[in-house]
């Protein structure tokens, strides 16, 4: 049974004094789905994030065409703050959100606009700050903090919240691989224990391959592809300046599979790969 | 050349950070200086740079220890690029700011306009002279701020995450703009970088830095190998390292994986 | 020692009033306190960089008094007692959180929450500032830009800095 929580339809876009950055944009996005938004630099994928949460076209102005639905509803003419009770939204300009002086009061911050309880502040700010690797840290200042940890900082802060709409545009761009992994299986973690939809901007995909459930390919403004992730992957591919875009495993099968003409997994991990790359060429040989 | 000589580091009132580090940096070489965020490689880097200097153990340049110089004695040695392009953007046009080291240094108008035009052919922003520098686009401007440090002539260049939160193709283009500056003009190339498949691509040498020690200096080769147990220093092995290691082959890109896959079936057909 | 942020607030306020009232051997002893209290509490770089900041810009303001006709004396007096309200307020701010102040502006003085938000919103980003600002210097030093000599060159390098930075 279909549950879109986030629908785009005939969606155009451009910001005042500039082209159109969004065009034709046509998306549902499901209940309990992780989506991964990916493709080439300045394609739209941020300022999509921006019309989700009903930020653009509301603080922005410029030129809107078709609309966009978050949870049922038309976001034009809703204010903001009504969405972000049950949206969260993690920018990738990081610094901007985050408007407190210590880490504790950030989270609480977020927590206290959503209408949490003062009681219950502390013991959620204490969990937040805990799950994302930074424990104890409640009174610490902002300028303490390296560029790393107030990115994860944020996240704690929109994570507290555990909204039924979780929207992060390249919520590890500043944080290095081993940080960026375990971030993710936070993300994905809180994901299923609160049954949430996750919509993600991100460059690297090999970082996610293990949980997206549907992928959205954004090049100059327009979709290229969507859908469910192996079938999205597949279209994907057919674009040979896109395919960079792919996870590099996914440019291996999908390459593999053209060369020897066969059909391999749907690799989630590198592990998944091997396992059947050495079955099928099994010392060299084709089976 | 640069040469650390046992160095050690602490900011001030601060924890130690940099601990007995040595190793030399040879002329022309393309080197690669990964760690995990906070093992020490953008402070390692800072050193070399004279913008911090070690509490104990030398660092050389050219022969000559630079603790009692500041960065800009060394700007016309080695060059260093900041990773947010916008704190680095001084002038407002172009060639103003790509003109602003030598205009420092006193140079005359000939040669300014001379190395100007030089730096900006090399890193491909010869049409954009006249531009706003803060109007480019995110990798045009760290285009310019290494041909901004390129002006000066360095023999040695120091890029502090350089392709941070680009899109691949963006980071293949600055990479091959670095090994023609590399290949072409022998200009010694020090990489800070958490990207391990632009390392692994890219050069021929790393250092890898681990909570302030380094523990793995050699041949680029040799560290993706898959014999390294990588991940106790934070990084990452990359996928292709990976697969070619557990399948016995060695490939640099996904089309040439594939290749060798295809050739070892083919050849025991 | 608990001095509640409206106390604080209030003492802040009395300070001002006493600038104008008392005489300057006492303002200047005022001064000399607050400067004990303030380096007593918060001893870090950010401090040391308002301060710095506070006293250049006294001094400027003396200077201008003085261009324009003052007479020394007034001139002189009218920047210490600029120099003592202002450090009073760095006191305030070293002392207290900034939420705490926030609050007893929005409930004891009815000051309306959005100006509220807007002084911590603004006073978060100062470090940052001044971390980004040290990039951009690091960065002229870099090319070629030599600032050693002395204070008036260092202070001219800084504000050519801020400039294309705001």
């Amino acid at each position: 049974m279909s549950n879109p929580v986030i629908k785009f339809t005939n969606f155009y876009y451009g910001y005042l004094n500039s082209d159109l950055i969004l065009q034709d944009i046509n998306l549902t996005v499901e209940q309990g789905s992780f989506t991964v938004i990916a493709g080439p630099s300045g394609a739209g994928k941020t300022t999509m994030c921006k019309a989700m949460a009903g930020i653009v076209p509301a603080y922005y102005g410029g030129r809107y065409a078709g609309t966009v639905e978050a949870l049922g509803e038309d976001v034009k003419g809703k204010k903001v703050s009504d969405l972000a009770m049950r949206v969260g939204i993690m920018l990738d300009d990081y610094e901007s959100q985050l408007v407190s002086l210590t880490a504790g009061e950030e989270v609480a911050f977020s927590l206290l606009n959503h209408g949490f309880a003062p009681s219950e502040v502390e013991a959620r700010t204490q969990k937040a700050l805990s799950d994302v690797g930074l424990p104890g840290r409640e009174n610490y200042q902002l300028d303490e903090l390296s560029g790393g940890q107030r990115q994860r900082l944020l996240l704690a802060s929109v994570l507290a919240i555990h909204p039924e709409v979780l929207i992060l545009d390249e919520p590890v761009s500043a944080l290095d691989p081993d940080g960026a992994k375990s971030l993710y299986e936070l993300i994905h973690k809180i994901y299923k224990e609160h049954n949430m939809t996750v919509i993600i901007v991100e460059h690297d995909l090999n970082s996610v391959l293990q949980y997206a459930t549907d992928l959205v390919i954004l090049d100059k403004g327009k979709i290229v592809a969507k859908g469910p992730f192996a079938q999205a992957a597949k279209i994907t591919y057919g674009y040979p300046n896109l395919r960079e875009n792919l996870p590099e495993l996914w440019q291996i099968k999908f390459n593999l599979e053209e060369r020897f003409g066969i059909t391999l997994g749907e690799w989630r991990q590198e592990a998944d790969a091997v396992s059947e790359l050495t079955e099928k060429f099994k010392g060299g040989q084709r089976s | 050349m640069i040469e650390a000589q046992a160095v050690n580091f602490a900011y001030r009132r601060g924890e130690p950070v940099i601990f007995d580090i040595s190793c030399t940096i040879q002329d022309g070489e393309f080197v690669a200086l990964l760690g995990h965020n906070g093992s020490g490689k953008t402070t390692l880097s800072r050193l070399f740079m004279a913008l911090d200097h070690p509490r104990s153990g030398q660092v050389l340049v050219d022969g000559n220890d630079i603790a009692k110089l500041e960065p800009a004695d060394l700007s016309v040695k080695v060059g260093y690029v900041f990773q947010n392009p916008d704190l680095q953007i001084l002038e407002d046009t172009v060639f103003d700011e790509v003109a602003y080291g030598l205009k420092c240094k006193k140079m005359t108008e000939g040669i300014i306009k001379k190395q100007v035009a030089d730096a900006l052919t090399a890193m491909g922003l010869e049409d954009l002279v006249d531009a706003y520098p803060r109007a480019l686009s995110f990798g045009q401007k760290r285009r310019l701020g290494v041909a901004a440090a390129l002006a000066l002539q360095p023999r040695t260049l120091i890029l502090d995450e350089i392709t941070n939160g680009q899109d691949e193709q963006e980071k293949e283009d600055m990479m091959a703009y670095l090994r023609k500056l590399n290949e072409e003009k022998k200009i010694t190339i020090i990489l800070i970088t958490h990207d391990m498949n632009i390392a692994r691509k890219f050069t021929k040498r790393v250092l890898v830095l681990n909570d302030g020690n380094l523990v793995f200096d050699g041949a680029t080769h040799d560290l993706f190998d898959g014999k390294n147990n990588i991940e106790q220093w934070g990084l990452k092995q990359p996928v292709l390292s990976k697969l070619g290691a557990q399948l016995g082959l060695e490939a640099l890109t996904p089309e040439e994986f594939c290749q060798k896959v295809e050739l070892k079936a083919g050849d025991s057909k | 020692m608990r001095i509640t942020a409206f106390t604080q607030l209030i003492l802040v306020l009395a300070v001002t009033a006493w600038v104008f009232l008392l005489p300057v051997p006492m303002v200047a002893t005022i001064l000399a306190l607050e400067l004990v209290l303030l380096l007593y509490i918060k001893h870090d770089r950010m401090t040391m960089a308002a301060i710095g900041a506070l006293t250049v810009f006294t001094g400027m303001m003396i200077v201008l008094q003085l261009l324009f006709g003052s007479s020394l004396y007034v001139s002189l007096t009218g920047g210490l007692r600029m120099f003592v309200m202002t450090t009073a307020f760095l006191c305030l701010l070293a002392a207290t959180k900034i939420q705490d102040i926030a609050q007893a502006l929005v409930e004891k003085f009815h000051l309306p929450c959005e100006y509220a938000f807007m002084l911590t919103t603004a006073l978060r980003f100062v470090p940052d500032f001044l971390t980004d600002s040290q990039t951009t210097l690091d960065a002229q030093s870099c090319r070629g830009y030599s600032n050693r000599g002395n204070v008036l060159k260092r202070l001219y390098s800084y504000l050519a800095v801020v400039k294309p930075w705001l």
